[in-house]
């Protein structure tokens, strides 16, 4: 099961009408995020740690890039003045005759956080099949 | 604790264990459940109940009614009308930016 379906976070695809290498230029530079992922993107590269904020319908988001794997993936955190931080990563694919299939997919921190503590319980109650009696570790 | 649109994460959060979610459901069909009647038809302790119970009235999701010496439990899922809305607005934003991405290809 992928993350989003075990958390229900938010996932849009789509096939865009263009080769994978052209829509990276839209995904790896400032200039080219400008525009389509917000009106203003103002970060001083496409790279892990880069801080900065995008304007989008008269709203500030502060954003921080989390990974870049180069061609495929961007990870990003941003927060809405007032918001919960949100992580949100665009992954490309290669589609069929030359084009490319971006992936967008939205998760509350908070989500995140709770799916870690759940690898947790998971070894509980792998512990706890031993015994009905069993109590669970806090 | 208040909840809004903009602050769903506490109630994904809740939601994001199949326990849990389990929990709820079981909960909304029988407002009024106890912890161990709840212990009864999952697959897990009391105490693991209770923990989950506790992360539940955390995000607003559940409420907890002393009578005598019984507590009993029944959701209160307006957060969660809050944390579909954020959905609803996140997903209409995305739909937007790709739009606006594949206009500019």
């Amino acid at each position: 099961m992928e993350l989003h379906e075990a958390v229900g976070a938010l996932r849009r695809e789509i096939i865009l009408d263009a080769p994978r290498d052209a829509v990276w230029e839209l995904v790896a530079e400032p200039d080219g995020l400008a525009g389509w992922l917000a009106d203003d993107v103002d970060l001083p590269a496409v790279e892990p740690g880069a801080e900065g904020t995008v304007l989008e319908g008269g709203e500030l988001r502060r954003v921080t890039i989390e990974e870049v794997e180069d061609g495929r993936r961007v990870a990003l955190s941003w927060c809405a003045p007032g918001g919960d931080p949100s992580l949100v990563e665009l992954t490309l694919d290669d589609a069929e005759d030359g084009r490319t299939r971006m992936v967008v997919v939205e998760v509350p921190l908070a989500t995140l956080r709770a799916v870690a503590v759940r690898t947790e319980d998971a070894w509980a109650a792998a512990g706890r099949t031993r015994g009905p009696q069993m109590a669970v570790a806090a | 604790m208040e909840r809004t649109a903009a602050d769903p994460g506490p109630v994904f959060a809740a939601l994001a264990d199949p326990t849990r979610r389990e929990v709820v459901r079981l909960l909304a069909a029988q407002p009024g459940l106890t912890a161990s009647a709840l212990a009864d038809e999952l697959p897990v302790s009391r105490q693991a109940i209770a923990k989950h119970l506790a992360q539940l009235r955390d995000a607003g999701l559940a409420e907890a009614e002393h009578t005598g010496r019984e507590t009993r439990y029944r959701l209160t899922p307006e957060p969660l009308a809050g944390a579909m809305e954020w959905m609803v607005a996140a997903g209409a934003q995305w739909d937007t930016r790709l739009e606006r991405l594949k206009r500019r290809l």
